[in-house]
C-alpha cells in the first residue's frame, strides 16, 4: 500500500516523508555515531517547529521522523508531539530508548505515533556499553523496551553491526523477537558529518560480512531496479532538517538546499539547488545506471558523496555489500 | 436509518494520521499500522466528519456538491461511513 503513495509522492514532488534532527545533544556517545555533538548550537525554538510543521502540512508531508541526537533530551518534545498530532502527521520517533519512563510510555500511547526506532549494539551489557561508552545504557534501554512493550507501542529495533558485535547476530536477533519487537540490523557505518572516518574504523571486514550474512543465514531478493527511475526518495519525496534550520535531501546527504530562518520552506522545496539537481537525474544518469551489482546494492548517494566528494561515484562501503549478496544469490 | 442516528456526529479515532495529497486522502492508522486511500467522494465525507457534521448534514451536502439523488447518497454515505467506523478510522462523537 505504501509504495504507490510514495510513488505519487516522487512523481509530484511532494515531501512525504520528512526527518527532523530536533538537537545535535546525546546522553550517549557512541562509537560509530555521525552526529557532530559539539555542534549544539542555535537550536530551533518551539514557536519555529510550530511554524516549521504548520509549512510541512501545507506541503503535504505526512510522515514525520523525529530524530536527534536524542530527541528526549529536548524539553519542549512533549509540546512538539502534541502539536505534531493535532496537525495530523503520522510519527517516528528515533531514540536511544534510554530516556524512557513509566509517564512518557502513557504519553506516546496516545498520540500519533506510527513505531520508535531505538538501536541495539550488542547481546550483554559489556558489548553494547563500549559502543556507547555510557555505562548503564544497557540497562537503561532494555527498561526502555519494557515500557514500549507495555504500552504496546510498535518498536523496531535495529542492531549496528560491527567488527566487535557481529558473532552476536543470532542472539540479539532472537532476543529481540522474543520481546515482540521488529528486529533490523545495518552493516553500513558512515563517516562522521564533518567527513571524519573514524565511525568505519568499526566497520566489517569482507571476511567479516561474509560470516555475518552467513551467521543470519541472509536470504537474497536482488530488485529489478528500472533505470528511468529516482535512485531514491532524497530531494525528491524526503527531506531532513537539521537542529538549526539546514533543509538537506536526506540526513546522510549534507548538501544544504538552504535554511528556513532566511526563507521559507517551500521556496527551498521548490527552488533549491540540489533538489533541483535531484529532480533531474534518474538512476541511468549515475554511475549505478551501468553497475553489474545494481539489484543487489541499496546505493546511498549520501554515502557516496561522503566518500568519493561526487554524488556520481562509487561507495566502496556499498560496493562490499552487494557483491557479498551477489555471491550469496549465485 | 433512524432519525436519531442520521443526527449522530463522529470523529476521527485517536492514532489516525492523514493527509490530502493532490486529489486524495491518504490515512495512516497508528494502532495497526494500516494505510488506506479515500477517493473523492469518501474523501470529502472524510473531511465533513472531521467537520463534526452529522450525517444528515454530510447527505445533504454530498447530494448538493456531486448533483446526485437523496437515495443514492443516503445508502452509500452511510455504507461508507459503517466502513470507516469498522476499520477504526472514525468514532462516535460522544
Amino acid at each position: 500500500m505504501i509504495e504507490p503513495i510514495f510513488q505519487k509522492a516522487r512523481d509530484n514532488n511532494i515531501p512525504i516523508a520528512v526527518l527532523i534532527e530536533l538537537t545535535y545533544r546525546c546522553n550517549l556517545d557512541c562509537q560509530h555515531c555521525y552526529v557532530i555533538h559539539d555542534q549544539a548550537q542555535n537550536e530551533l525554538s518551539t514557536k519555529e517547529y510550530y511554524e516549521l510543521f504548520d509549512s510541512l502540512a501545507k506541503l503535504q508531508t505526512l510522515f514525520l521522523t523525529i530524530s536527534g541526537g536524542e530527541p528526549f533530551i529536548r524539553k519542549d518534545l512533549k509540546e512538539l508531539i502534541i502539536y505534531a498530532t493535532k496537525k495530523n502527521f503520522s510519527i517516528r520517533l528515533f531514540t536511544s530508548g534510554t530516556l524512557l519512563n513509566n509517564d512518557w510510555g502513557n504519553f506516546l500511547r496516545e498520540m500519533n505515533i506510527l513505531e520508535i526506532e531505538t538501536s541495539i549494539y550488542g547481546a550483554d551489557p559489556t558489548t553494547h556499553d563500549r559502543m556507547t561508552r555510557i555505562s548503564g545504557s544497557f540497562d537503561n534501554l532494555m527498561k526502555g523496551l519494557e515500557i514500549l512493550s507495555k504500552n504496546k507501542i510498535k518498536t523496531n529495533v535495529k542492531f549496528i553491526v560491527t567488527k566487535n558485535n557481529y558473532t552476536q547476530a543470532k542472539e540479539i536477533k532472537q532476543f529481540v523477537e522474543e520481546l515482540g519487537f521488529n528486529f533490523y540490523y545495518d552493516v553500513i557505518l558512515t563517516p562522521k558529518d564533518n567527513l571524519d572516518t573514524t565511525p568505519q574504523q568499526l566497520s566489517l571486514s569482507e571476511k567479516e560480512m561474509r560470516e555475518f550474512y552467513r551467521l543470519i543465514d541472509y536470504k537474497v531478493n536482488p530488485i529489478d531496479r528500472e533505470k528511468e527511475e529516482y535512485i531514491c526518495n532524497a530531494g525528491v519525496a524526503t527531506m531532513a532538517i537539521s537542529p538549526d534550520g539546514e533543509v538537506y535531501p536526506c540526513v546522510q546527504l549534507r548538501k544544504s538546499a538552504g535554511n528556513i530562518r532566511a526563507e521559507s520552506l517551500k521556496n527551498i522545496w521548490d527552488k533549491g539547488k540540489i533538489f533541483q539537481r535531484l529532480r533531474e537525474s534518474r538512476i541511468k544518469d549515475y554511475k549505478c545506471g551501468s553497475c553489474p551489482l545494481l539489484n543487489y546494492c541499496s546505493p546511498c548517494i549520501g554515502l557516496i558523496d561522503m566518500e568519493t566528494g561526487d554524488i556520481n561515484g562509487c561507495s566502496e562501503t556499498n560496493k562490499l555489500r552487494a557483491t557479498i549478496i551477489k555471491e550469496r544469490y549465485e | 436509518m433512524e432519525t436519531d442516528i442520521k443526527l449522530k456526529k463522529y470523529k476521527i479515532a485517536k492514532g489516525i494520521s492523514f493527509r490530502k495529497i493532490l486529489d486524495e486522502f491518504v490515512i495512516v492508522n497508528s494502532q495497526g499500522g494500516e494505510i488506506l486511500t479515500l477517493n473523492e467522494s469518501g474523501g470529502r465525507i472524510f473531511e465533513l466528519l472531521q467537520a463534526n457534521k452529522s450525517i444528515e448534514e454530510i447527505i445533504a451536502i454530498i447530494t448538493d456538491e456531486f448533483e446526485t439523488t437523496d437515495e443514492t447518497v443516503n445508502n452509500d454515505t452511510t455504507e461508507y461511513i459503517n466502513s470507516l467506523i469498522e476499520t477504526g478510522i472514525v468514532t462516535e462523537d460522544d
